[in-house]
């Protein structure tokens, strides 16, 4: 093993995993059924775009959506280099490591932000029709994860920066961590199924 | 270990960190080529290429970032269950609520 590797240590218990973790996977599979649904209500209502009315095609800027999903993939990283630097006790790592992916994530909600704006911009809005509708739920819904994750690692930063090294939670920042990759995995999905999937 | 040889430990990559940055490249190169097949009109206005082949390369991003991200590959089977099963099971009931919808 790697010097600077450090063993997992996980409370013994019945399953074998550590509960506060087994707590967060379960709401990620609870989470599944929660974005499976926007995801086949969006597919449901694909085609719904009222005559006049612009769809997908006409307001999607898939270079924008690029752009966020590579921001999104590079919080990931960052996300696990940090739990990496927080497991190996090294402060200084672990806190530039968090923030970096609180940074990716308002970066990610700003790109939202102007994709939203923009299709404000062009007429496209919550109520425009049946596929703005559903378009804005599953992506606004996923936007607010986002933030949630934002908000989560930003406070798990700013303590380390009161507390120094006198905190030091691996499991904590792994919980967070496993929140933070599930949402990009959602949003893999999502730029695949929405966007790229668009001409379907 | 003493503090100064963590530090200098530490400016080598470990080899966990070096799979991490592997796997990061191997998802920006991925989606670079999502990217390039979408804008490709040869490709694009040839459905039965373009649309399965984005679905795997989805699937490969999916499973690298679940199974090393998430450490999912070295986790009790129980989560291993636990997240596969309810994923099919998500695939499956809403594959048959979208086909079986009057607007689909």
């Amino acid at each position: 093993m790697h010097p600077t590797e450090v063993v997992h240590h996980h409370k013994q218990t019945n399953t074998g995993v550590d509960d506060r973790k087994l707590g967060m996977w379960i709401l990620i599979i609870s989470e599944c059924f929660l974005f499976g649904t926007l995801i086949t209500n969006f597919l449901i209502h694909k085609k719904s775009v009222k005559p006049g009315t612009p769809g997908g095609i006409d307001v999607f800027d898939i270079e924008i959506t690029t752009w966020s999903t590579f921001v999104l993939l590079m919080s990931s990283v960052a996300m696990v280099l940090a739990l990496q630097a927080c497991k190996n006790r090294a402060l200084r790592p672990f806190q530039f490591w968090t923030f970096l992916v609180a940074l990716g994530g308002l970066i990610f909600l700003g790109f939202q932000y102007y994709e939203f704006s923009h299709f404000l911009h062009n007429d496209f809005g919550f109520t425009t029709n049946l596929f703005a509708s559903s378009f804005f739920l599953l992506t606004g819904c996923h936007g607010l994860h986002v933030l949630v994750g934002t908000l989560w690692l930003s406070t798990i930063g700013i303590t380390s920066l009161i507390r120094g090294d006198r905190w030091f939670s691996p499991v904590s920042v792994e919980i967070a961590g496993l929140y933070w990759h599930f949402v990009d995995v959602v949003w893999i999905v999502i730029f695949t199924v929405v966007y790229l999937y668009i001409y379907l | 270990m003493p503090r100064s040889d963590i530090s200098s430990h530490d400016k080598k990559l470990s080899p966990i960190t070096k799979k991490y940055l592997i796997i990061c490249v191997v998802l920006v190169i991925l989606t670079l080529i999502e990217y390039f097949v979408f804008k490709i009109e040869t490709i694009r206005d040839n459905p039965v290429i373009m649309y399965p082949f984005l679905g795997a390369l989805s699937l490969v991003k999916l499973v690298l970032v679940v199974g090393s991200y998430m450490h999912l590959e070295s986790e009790p089977r129980l989560l291993k269950f636990l997240f596969f099963g309810t994923a099919i099971l998500t695939v499956v009931i809403f594959t048959i609520l979208m086909l079986s919808s009057p607007l689909t």
